[in-house]
């Protein structure tokens, strides 16, 4: 009995080593991808407060039950085309990267993808999808497209934002001078 | 023993617990006041609901003990057995055993401190076969245990106490066994004292040899005080004073000699002549025998700090033992001893009477505290909180059906033609419906409102604690500290108390190790024997602050400048150009020193640094101002992150921003006209003086809707020293609300102080005024500078990037 049980477990945890489960999800044409490990929910419509002096791509807050959270708008925040198709209720996705929950805009949530590690490439030299490849973790061929698989952590650099919130400050100085 | 219900067990240790605080709260109360039966009376209800408890639980040791316990607090409390200091101090030691059994229970649902030694001496007082005892208290009262046996044979008739400090001789008297744990300590610490003098030399840190050389001249202090021997104290006082002026010295960088430390060892040794060879006898370190490199006693005199030869000209007011330590019971109103405020007997003539009774309601107002509470899972809180949240989301969507069944109403009016008679069902259907959704309102608002109060508590939770820890702290110390409490009813969340805690109790320890001097100190600078710290809390704005305040020796600047520089942390052009305040603050400077260091040249430093990281980490300041002679005070703010506050709701554009009441001075509406620009800041005359105004809108970069076009509303703010008004589209009104953090990157330097989640489930944002007002003059001052660069220059002409127009 143990030993069958070692067993099933051992496979399953093999099974889990070279099999890698995602979120994915659609900004204008491309499809990307998210370890559903960092995904901690998916909402849709939730009213965001705007949040004044940030960076363009801080879309606001929003109330997740009873915790504010910071919202960032992804499209803007890769500098993708922002002529956002289908207006309406935003989706909200909700990830955990190293325990600053933060919400992401995107276009529409897909389906879970399961694909195998090996099939992950790194990033091209070469500019993927109008991105700077610094956000990208890497690759992945799915059939008929091209998975991108996005590095949060470069996404969410909280030192970044800080730097360009105090620029932003500055152009608002000069604005409020002009004005 | 029987098998225990683990929910039984909870339950108990949880309302033991409740008892135990209150009979706490209580007893300490009883060491300032002895003989008050009242209080005797009430200890005797917690100690009797423990008995009941713990006897239908089947917990052997906590029966016997508070049964014990309870025997004895009826003797005392009908007056057929004399109160004294002494059984005060047996009756905490009882209730700390009866804390670490509900410890243990709770731990490991058995029962482990041993009780046995303790039963036996209750039972040695209740039979009046122990007249006098004085129970060694630990100082650390973690382990009363050994202390307690320690205790237990120590009959000492109040004769022995010494009529006069002069120099004597003591030798086993009463008690050879109690003696020889004496001694044994003696010959320990002298040792090490000794191995400490002949290391200074080279000690790299001096400062915190004599800190440890200190340490345990106190504690031989307070054992000389426990077997009574006040010449012994009292040299070891003045011993105390010798090393603090050394301290002093080596903060100052002056050459000391510690030539005068063998001086001590070798008089200390004098007082047991018969123990002489035993004492400095070779222990663990390599000590050489202190008596062969002694210099003659008359030299050691005049080593000895002159102040400490004044003290012993008048050897009696020197021989006090600090408060709360030996008490010569039963307290008849002895001749050695006159000067005792707590001296039972003397009871009603003191002039303390008043401040005491002044006292009171503070001290039943904490009582009450204790008693209302209940205990509850935080998450339970926090889980529930979320949960009120969700159904004002869902109210306001209440609030929509019943417009829309407006609109259907007037819909089926106008276009469906039904008969009046119809027409009235449904009229009455939708006024019903009105009124269950304003029913609904009112109760989940005060739903919300209550939870959110849950979260608060009086910071009486935390207050409560300390007059035990300065009881323990001044316990066997040659200094008397009374403790002062205002304001303890004032809430703030809970998590804050938790983290305040012990940077408190770092502070107070601080405060009474070195910010207070002794009583014969105190006595010389004609201060009252007994110093007083004052902690107070209060609201301030959206803060909390609690101050401590002790009437000690204070900090001088010079002396953390000297150091400072010592230390090369900052140059002396810097330390030159720096306040007496600044030059306190220094003393938070991480690597300033290791603690022991500043420690003495001002009386404080112990972990500062530690301590401001802390206050820090919550978004709080801390502030230090001293009187050098008088008093210290520190000043903590923090603000009450989660707190409820009241708020002034307002309307730019389409944001609703929050607004603190603390911070709103006046609301006015103003007119264009109203509105005058100076120097390119827009300004409006309020009472005849000149009130800068900034419209959100600008500051914030965002559209702004006004009702109607040239009319204007202003918030005006008080900001600190300056008044400010605020320029809104709409005032919306008043509401209480929870203030949540916002996320680091969004709140620094953004003119937030946080978020609060509005009726409909949104988020509004909430102004911290104080930096607005640095946000709006900043900007003020690079648009003036531009204003001004731009008439130098030709008209239209783009003025350089602002970065240059920053002031500073």
């Amino acid at each position: 009995m143990a030993d069958v049980y070692t067993t099933r477990r051992m496979e399953e945890t093999e099974e889990k080593d070279h099999l890698m489960q995602l979120v994915g999800f659609m900004n204008g044409r491309e499809m990307f991808g998210v370890d559903i490990l960092m995904v901690q929910e998916i909402i849709r419509g939730a009213p965001i407060t705007a949040v004044p002096n940030t960076p363009a791509f801080v879309e606001g807050v929003t109330n997740l039950r009873g915790n504010i959270i910071p919202v960032i708008d992804l499209r803007k925040r890769l500098n993708l085309p922002t002529d956002r198709q289908g207006t309406g209720k935003n989706w909200v996705l909700i990830l955990d990267i190293a325990g600053r929950v933060t919400g992401f805009i995107v276009d529409a949530v897909t389906e879970v993808l399961k694909i195998e590690r090996d099939a992950i490439e790194p990033p091209p030299e070469i500019v993927v999808a109008g991105l700077e490849s610094q956000y990208v973790q890497g690759v992945c061929d799915i059939g008929e497209r091209l998975l991108i698989l996005l590095d949060f952590n470069r996404i969410l650099l909280v030192e970044e934002i800080k730097r360009l919130k105090e620029v932003n400050m500055g152009g608002q100085r000069l604005s409020g001078a002009a004005g | 023993m029987i098998e225990l219900d683990p929910s039984l067990i909870s339950d108990f240790v949880v309302e033991a617990g409740e008892h135990l605080e209150e009979m706490e709260s209580m007893l300490l109360r009883l060491a300032e006041d002895p003989a008050n039966r009242d209080l005797f009376n009430a200890i005797f209800r917690p100690v009797h609901t423990i008995k009941g408890a713990s006897q239908f639980m089947g917990l052997v040791r906590i029966a016997a003990l508070s049964h014990k316990l309870e025997d004895l607090l009826d003797l005392l409390r009908q007056g057929k057995r004399p109160s004294s200091p002494g059984i005060v101090e047996t009756l905490i030691v009882a209730r700390d055993h009866l804390a670490m059994l509900v410890a243990d229970l709770a731990r490991s649902q058995t029962e482990e401190t041993p009780v046995d030694h303790l039963i036996a001496r209750l039972e040695r007082i209740i039979e009046g076969r122990e007249e006098v005892e004085d129970v060694e208290e630990p100082v650390e009262p973690v382990e009363p245990v050994e202390s307690a046996t320690l205790g237990v044979e120590t009959p000492k008739p109040p004769s022995t106490v010494p009529p006069a400090p002069e120099m004597g001789t003591y030798e086993e008297e009463y008690d050879k066994e109690l003696f020889a744990i004496f001694i044994e300590q003696l010959r320990e610490k002298l040792a090490f004292l000794s191995a400490q003098a002949q290391r200074f030399a080279t000690a790299p840190d001096q400062f915190e040899v004599l800190e440890q050389c200190l340490d345990s001249i106190r504690s031989l202090d307070s054992s000389a005080n426990y077997m009574g021997y006040q010449a012994l104290s009292l040299l070891y006082e003045q011993w105390c004073d010798a090393i603090l002026a050394a301290q002093q010295a080596v903060a100052l960088s002056q050459p000391v000699s510690m030539g005068f430390m063998e001086t001590y060892v070798e008089r200390v040794i004098q007082f047991f002549p018969q123990h002489g060879d035993r004492l400095p006898e070779g222990g663990e370190p390599p000590v050489a025998r202190p008596v062969a490199r002694t210099p003659a006693p008359e030299i050691a005199q005049d080593l000895l700090p002159k102040e400490s030869l004044e003290d012993q000209a008048p050897p009696a007011p020197l021989g006090k033992p600090p408060v709360s330590a030996v008490e010569p019971a039963p307290a008849q109103p002895g001749p050695a001893v006159v000067e005792r405020p707590e001296e039972p007997a003397a009871g009603p003539a003191w002039e303390t009477e008043g401040e005491r009774q002044k006292a009171e309601p503070s001290q039943e107002a904490g009582e009450r505290v204790l008693k209302k509470s209940v205990r509850v899972d935080a998450h339970k809180i926090d889980i529930l909180m979320n949960q009120v949240g969700e159904l004002i989301v869902d109210r306001s969507y209440f609030f929509q059906l019943f417009n829309e069944m407006r609109n259907l109403q007037q819909y089926l009016k106008v276009n469906a033609g039904l008969d009046p008679k119809d027409m009235k069902l449904i009229r009455a259907f939708t006024y019903r419906f009105g009124e269950a959704i304003v029913s609904l309102s009112r109760t989940s608002n005060e739903l919300q409102e209550g939870v959110m109060k849950v979260r608060m508590l009086p910071i009486a939770q935390l207050f409560n604690r300390y007059p035990r820890l300065i009881h323990d702290l001044t316990r066997g110390t040659n200094k008397q500290v009374q403790l002062e409490i205002r304001g303890e009813e004032t809430e703030l969340d809970r998590m804050i108390i938790e983290e305040i805690s012990d940077p408190l109790i770092h502070l107070i320890r601080n405060a009474v190790d070195h910010g207070f001097e002794t009583v014969a100190e105190r006595k010389r600078l004609d201060k009252p024997p007994t110093g007083t710290l004052l902690l107070e809390a209060y609201h301030e704005s959206n803060h909390i602050v609690i101050e401590m305040t002790d009437d000690g020796r204070g900090m001088n600047p010079e002396l953390i400048k000297s150091k400072a520089l010592e230390k090369g942390l900052f140059s002396r052009e810097e330390l030159e150009r720096m306040s007496a305040r600044e030059l306190l603050r220094l003393i938070m400077t991480p690597g300033f020193s290791t603690a022991a260091e500043v420690t003495n040249t001002s009386g404080r430093g112990v972990g500062m640094d530690v301590v401001k990281k802390n206050i820090e980490k919550l978004n709080g300041t801390i502030d230090i101002e001293s009187t050098i002679g008088l008093q210290t005070r520190i000043r903590l703010k923090i603000p009450l992150t989660l707190a409820i506050i009241s708020a002034l709701m307002v309307r730019v554009g389409d944001n609703l921003f929050t607004v603190p009441l603390a911070n709103v001075e006046e609301t006015l509406r103003i007119f264009a006209k109203d509105i005058t620009t100076v120097e390119g800041t827009e300004v409006i005359h309020l009472r005849g003086r000149t009130t800068p105004i900034f419209r959100l809108s600008v500051l914030f970069d965002i559209p702004s809707n006004q009702r109607e076009a040239g009319k204007f509303f202003v918030v005006i703010v008080n900001a600190g020293l300056r008044k400010l008004g605020l320029v809104v589209d709409e005032l919306l009104g008043q509401e209480e609300v929870v203030i949540k953090p916002l996320v680091d990157y969004l709140q620094e330097k953004s003119g937030l102080s946080g978020a609060t989640i509005i009726g409909d489930g949104r988020v509004s944002l909430i102004l911290d005024v104080y930096e607005l007002a640095n946000i709006a003059m900043t900007r003020q001052v690079a648009r003036y500078q531009e204003l001004s660069l731009g008439r130098r220059k030709a008209a239209g002409e783009k003025t350089s990037y602002p970065a240059t127009g920053r002031p500073n």
